[in-house]
């Protein structure tokens, strides 16, 4: 079972062994776990509608402004999850702030690919000197610390989402070039790549045709986990004021405000952190299922 | 063993040369002068200050002049009003954060060890499934909705914690470690999971094992087997998982010490980032990846206990 690989954003060979050792497990709960896939997968499509299409259909205008009925507690009727210190309407806020963290997730997963898979692809196809050079500075970027290094990313190319998350998905990029180097590696060992480099296809055709195609599926089911450390990481930096400004509406941002007002307003602390949650979990779930549709350890797939 | 912990930390070296010329060399796009940013609104100044932060000169040559001071511990001026020393801010705030690791670690560790053997030996059992909801939920949680929801029940309506600030331990032991108490179990949950489910894989693994069986045909009791034949073997991976979560911890501390108003390296991070302090933030780079480096390096050395075959290499 992949439960082993939760939220695991390092690629490590030793993790793996949690599969190994997990085959002997009964294979109860196999309904169980396909019905957890899919309320994952329910609940993300719940998210990336609200998020497109969010804000024609809220209650309340989400940045609407009512001082007279500022910190009023959720109840049936006018007001479902309370409103916020400026009476703006907290269950619009928490629909149209969706947009953020899906946004977030966007940016900085296609950051990190953008920049990992090509490095890791070409590092393990042409191997030698320029592998040795490139896994030893990846290595040296993976021993920073991701908040502190994106935080000086940030100093240096500025505050907002567009800028904070391309900063964390720098940061994070050594993921995919890890994974999709060892994905390559494994597949240019196969048969089939000897036979069309003998045949005499171009080195291109074989990265493209043979060896990406191949490679694919650990990327992708990373794809899915790094999307959700992206949302923690971005709810983390709009919390510290690093991200999305006010008055935009974010999931963090939220958070932010709601720690503010933790007196006059306890109630607006749980449900911004819980749809963090809820998403993360979903797409950690949504990953965990794809690896087990896919093929088991992640690492070749079942190609 | 010795010649082990050399050859790490030599390997170390240039690893760190990397990481900080790397940064140096990003430091040096940022677009905006700090000279203008220190004249303190008189232009005739900035020669003066350009020439004292020797920002005429070439970039190897400043980074150079950065590694030899770092080299003898200056990491040099904070570009913060006080201008003080990065090395008495990074000084003054570490032993905080450490504080709060090391009570994190331990309180980790313990919580992990005991649910993760739990889970290893209900495996597929309803116990099990429901241990590794909660590991993912122990990711998935934000660290500081936690911190918050820790305030609101344990520190504001309950009472039992100070939710906002640090005592030093001149203060008191209690009070101290008052303050550090809520901090570190907000930080516990990401390692515990990872610490569990490394430990319940590398356990179930262990347990099929031949060593197992010969342990069990030899009469030994269950704890004995599980505690000093399979659990040491599933050390290393676990130590291995610590060394990794190192650096995520060093990150969640950033927004922990925030919420609770710890000056710690943390706080520090996010003022620097703020002021954009580059000589701190350098100085906070160089820090905590030495910390990083340096737990691995334990790591690295704690795998010659558990498997000694190791021991020689």
């Amino acid at each position: 079972m992949s439960e082993g690989n939760v939220g695991s954003i390092e690629v490590d060979d030793s993790i793996g062994r949690a599969d190994d050792g997990a085959r002997r497990m009964p294979r109860t709960g196999r309904k169980h776990r396909s019905y957890r896939g899919l309320v994952a997968l329910a609940w993300l499509v719940i998210v990336i509608i609200c998020a497109v299409v969010g804000r024609y259909f809220v209650p309340f205008s989400p940045n609407a402004q009512d001082l007279v009925h500022a910190y009023q507690a959720p109840a049936w009727g006018a007001h479902l999850l309370g409103t916020d210190q400026f009476g703006r309407d907290e269950l619009s806020r928490l629909i149209v702030g969706s947009r953020v963290s899906l946004l977030a997730a966007l940016i900085g997963t296609s950051t990190s690919m953008v920049i990992g898979v090509p490095l890791g692809v070409f590092a393990a196809f042409v191997g030698g000197k320029f592998d040795a050079m490139a896994n030893f500075v990846i290595n040296s970027l993976m021993a920073f610390p991701a908040i502190i290094f994106t935080l000086t990313v940030i100093a240096i190319i500025g505050t907002g989402l567009v800028h904070a998350m391309i900063a964390f998905g720098i940061v994070i990029s050594p993921i995919f070039f890890r994974i999709s180097r060892a994905s390559v590696v494994n597949v240019q060992a196969e048969t089939f790549v000897e036979a069309s480099s003998s045949i005499g296809c171009s080195r291109w055709r074989i990265i493209w045709r043979h060896l990406l195609p191949n490679s694919l599926t650990p990327i992708v089911i990373q794809a899915t986990v790094v999307s959700g450390v992206c949302i923690i990481a971005e709810a983390g930096l709009s919390f510290l004021g690093f991200s999305v400004q006010p008055p935009t509406a974010s999931w963090g941002g939220m958070m932010s405000t709601a720690a503010q007002d933790i007196f006059q307003g306890s109630y607006l602390i749980y449900f911004p952190g819980l749809l963090i949650a809820l998403t993360v979990l979903a797409l950690f779930a949504l990953g965990d299922r794809l690896r087990e549709a896919l093929g088991g350890t992640g690492k070749l797939g079942g190609f | 063993m010795l010649r082990l912990i050399a050859r790490r930390l030599a390997s170390a070296v240039p690893l760190l040369l990397v990481a900080t010329f790397t940064l140096f060399a990003m430091i040096d796009f940022i677009p905006g002068d700090p000279a203008v940013a220190l004249d303190n609104g008189d232009p005739s100044l900035i020669p003066y200050i350009r020439a004292s932060l020797h920002l005429n000169e070439p970039l190897y040559e400043r980074y150079g002049r950065w590694l030899l001071d770092a080299i003898q511990g200056n990491l040099g001026t904070s570009y913060s009003v006080a201008h003080p020393s990065v090395t008495s801010l990074i000084g003054s705030a570490a032993p905080i954060t450490l504080s709060v690791f090391a009570l994190a670690i331990v309180i980790s560790t313990v919580v992990a060890f005991t649910l993760g053997i739990i889970a290893a030996i209900r495996v597929g059992r309803p116990l099990d499934r429901v241990l590794s909801a909660l590991f993912a939920l122990f990711v998935a949680t934000p660290s500081f909705w936690l911190g918050y929801l820790f305030i609101l029940w344990f520190g504001i309506d309950l009472g039992w914690l100070p939710v906002l600030g640090y005592a030093p331990p001149s203060a008191g032991l209690w009070q101290w470690l008052s303050h550090l108490i809520l901090p570190s179990v907000t930080l516990a949950p990401p390692l515990t999971a990872q610490v569990a489910l490394q430990l319940r894989g590398g356990l179930i693994d262990a347990m099929g094992r031949d060593y197992i069986l010969s342990a069990r045909a030899k009469g030994l009791r269950e704890w004995a087997v599980v505690g000093k034949h399979a659990l040491k073997n599933v050390g290393a991976p676990v130590a291995t998982v610590v060394g990794f979560q190192i650096a995520n911890l060093l990150g969640a501390t950033v927004i922990v010490e925030t919420v609770f108003g710890l000056p710690g390296i943390g706080n520090l991070t996010v003022q620097s980032a703020e002021g954009r302090d580059v000589p701190t933030l350098l100085g906070l780079v160089l820090c905590t990846t030495l910390l990083v480096v340096a737990v691995n390096l334990v790591v690295d050395i704690s795998y010659g206990y558990f498997n000694p075959k190791v021991r020689t290499a």
